[in-house]
């Protein structure tokens, strides 16, 4: 249901303004409208400059809050709720140290990734650099070498010509692939051997740059030693982002909550008009909701203010704000309507409608006990494990509802997860789905007719009230139509006299002119169009036989595939996918029956959303 | 070709032709609604349904298909 609004004024004096913006933001019932810029009686409504300025600056503040809360961990226990006077102040200076800290520690990470990509090499390495440490006329040259391509013995023989035997060449096993080696030679010697090791393309280790400079023996033991340092320091700068997080996630929350509520006062304030001595704020409010609010207006102001609230004319349908409201057992069907824009104030609310047709199209297509049953238990899990948040608890009842409608099709239908029900004597109630191909085709196709007649019925009662006359007519001339075919359809089947049909068909010839009269050539589409509609419900039979055969198909290879294992674990397999396609594709050919065809013939988008002057959450 | 293989012909065609077609347009709509949803992640629910919307061409191809095979 479309909550019903009114508008209203609030007058008084101008030096009241403050505390009445004030009392109406405590409230939170009154969504502002503008006023006219250039009004007749000389006052002025809009933003004055250094109110504009002051709101530049509130948003700016708003952002460096925001992104500083986004930096910072959460607390463990619930935030302080006091506000802290300096926070806003020491923001950059907040800012900076965040920054200071996020460095540090991604400078840290990044050393400690690349330590990790030498440790291996270095481990190999380190012990036999340990023998040679004080030794100065001597060089130590790490090498990298490929096992496979017997780089070793050539690296040994290019050493012998170089050196002429004065070296020494020791090898490790890093993994299967490489070897890491250690080449002592004389210290004049080592240009040659670096140039030899490139013309060889054979690897030399070298120490990261802010190693470099250093003998490989200083370096590598520094760079070791740094290792086990490293994830002190990163350790220190996670419990110092964390007391950052715990000291200042509460004030910085009631700052950001202030701010934001003084931005929404400033802008309030420059949607009101004002002359020299008395204001005027417009807006709309719930009606249920008038009565509390003059109340409140007058104990605060002893009369002093004036509240008037006028009822919404229809030339006001499309700047009035929409608020739903329904029982608390449609309510989640809700979220199927958020994939659509709200409907216009005056236009009907369809979520009573989605919530009683929606899972019957889904169970209709998905129609199988034994699925109907797993949703059900799943609905269940995820609605008592609070799965998804608020959203989630909605999504588990409105799929609480469609296993209900799926489990009731499949016990009409005898299905158990296709032709299983057999085994346990299930029997079809209604149809054989298998076997009544075509009956179940006139079925969902009465089912669509009756679902659009009344999508038609409601359109012409939606548009009449709007008063848009010509539109109703249209409508009301679609449903006679809809009605012709369908007893032409019901007298041919022999449910209707026979003689019905002809005269059916007959009274389709003046319906159509009349239309053409009233609406243009094109209505005689418009009309083939609705029709179309209506054999479009023929995918609630076809998805559904579709899914029907690929359980049965799960079943027949259970027991046609040998070894029997194999077999039932292929149809499990098998079940579990057609489980997952029956959940997907029902939910989405059933919206796209409600939005396409069914919203089609009555639901006015449009709406506005209802965001009333309040204080920030 | 006797009637049966006939039938089966025709029955055939009047599913295939009608999926190639779903197809086709289904992947027209689909990129389109992959690049709309970079820039307006909020019309997902909406690029669902349109996405939905060409497969009423393979369902009454379908439904010819039935109509075929069981007259």
């Amino acid at each position: 249901m479309i909550v019903r609004m009114a508008r209203v004024l609030v007058m008084g004096p101008r030096r009241l303004l403050p505390d009445v913006l004030h009392l109406l933001q405590t409230l939170g019932t009154l969504q502002l409208r503008p006023l006219p810029a250039d009004r007749p009686d000389g006052g002025t409504a809009g933003t004055p400059r250094g109110d504009a300025a002051t709101q530049a600056e509130l948003q700016r503040t708003i952002g460096m809050i925001e992104d500083t809360l986004g930096r910072l961990p959460r607390p463990g226990h619930p935030p302080q709720s006091v506000m802290a006077p300096e926070a806003p102040l020491q923001l950059e200076e907040l800012q900076a140290t965040i920054r200071a800290l996020e460095e540090r520690r991604a400078a840290l990470e990044e050393e400690r990734a690349l330590l990790a990509r030498y440790e291996r090499l270095l481990v190999a390495i380190a012990p036999l650099l340990h023998e040679l440490e004080g030794a100065r006329h001597l060089d130590a040259v790490g090498v990298l070498v490929r096992r496979q391509q017997d780089t070793a013995a050539l690296l040994g023989r290019e050493l012998t010509r170089i050196t002429g035997g004065a070296h020494a060449l020791v090898l490790r096993e890093i993994d299967e692939e490489h070897l890491a080696g250690l080449v002592t030679l004389p210290r004049e010697l080592t240009p040659q051997l670096t140039r030899l090791l490139f013309e060889r393309g054979i690897g030399e280790v070298k120490l990261p740059e802010r190693y470099a400079g250093q003998p490989l023996a200083q370096g590598v033991k520094t760079l070791l030693a740094r290792r086990r340092e490293l994830a002190d320091e990163i350790e220190r700068c996670r419990k110092q982002w964390v007391s950052l997080g715990e000291r200042w996630h509460g004030p910085l929350t009631a700052a950001l909550r202030e701010a934001r509520n003084r931005l929404a006062w400033l802008r309030a304030a420059g949607l009101c008009a004002q002359t020299r001595h008395a204001f005027v704020v417009a807006g709309w409010v719930p009606v249920d909701d008038v009565a509390a609010l003059h109340q409140a207006l007058t104990r605060a102001h002893h009369g002093t203010i004036t509240l008037l609230a006028l009822p919404v004319t229809p030339a006001e349908y499309d700047a009035v704000p929409v608020v739903l409201k329904n029982p608390s057992w449609l309510r989640p069907f809700e979220v199927l309507l958020a994939l659509q824009p709200l409907p216009r104030y005056g236009s009907l609310d369809p979520t009573p409608l989605l919530a009683v047709f929606f899972p019957l199209c889904f169970g209709l297509i998905l129609a199988d006990v034994g699925m109907g049953l797993t949703l059900l238990l799943l609905a269940l899990v995820g609605w008592k494990r609070h799965w998804g948040g608020a959203v989630g608890r909605d999504v588990a009842a409105v799929a609480l509802a469609c296993a209900v409608s799926a489990t009731g099709f499949g016990f009409l239908f005898g299905e158990l997860f296709g032709d299983l029900g057999r085994f346990v004597g299930m029997e079809p109630i209604l149809y054989n789905r298998r076997q009544a191909i075509i009956p179940l085709l006139g079925l969902v196709l009465v089912f669509g007719g009756s679902q659009l007649g009344l999508g038609l019925s409601l359109g012409v009662v939606t548009a009449w009230r709007a008063g848009e006359r010509g539109t109703a007519g249209a409508r009301l001339l679609m449903l006679a139509v809809l009605g012709a075919v369908a007893s032409a359809a019901a007298a041919h089947r022999g449910l209707l006299p026979r003689e019905l049909e002809r005269g059916a068909l007959l009274a389709l010839g003046p319906l159509v002119a009349l239309a053409v009269l009233t609406e243009g050539w094109l209505a005689p589409l418009e009309m083939l169009r609705t029709l179309g509609n209506v054999l479009s419900y023929s995918r609630l039979m076809a998805v559904g036989l579709a899914s029907l055969l690929l359980a049965e198909v799960a079943n027949q290879l259970a027991v046609a595939v040998r070894p029997a294992v194999l077999g039932v674990g292929l149809a499990v397999l098998l079940h579990i996918t057609n489980f997952t396609l029956g959940l997907l594709s029902p939910i989405i050919q059933a919206l796209r029956l409600q939005y396409v065809e069914f919203f089609d013939k009555f639901f006015v988008p449009g709406g506005k959303p209802y965001t009333p002057l309040s204080l920030a959450s | 070709m006797d009637d049966k293989s006939l039938i089966a012909l025709a029955a055939g065609l009047a599913v295939g032709l009608p999926a190639l077609a779903t197809g086709w347009a289904q992947s027209r709509i689909g990129s389109a609604g992959a690049a709309t949803l970079a820039e307006k992640p909020e019309l997902k629910g909406s690029m669902i349904v349109m996405l939905a919307i060409p497969e009423t061409m393979v369902i009454l191809g379908f439904v010819v298909a039935v109509l075929i095979l069981v007259r």
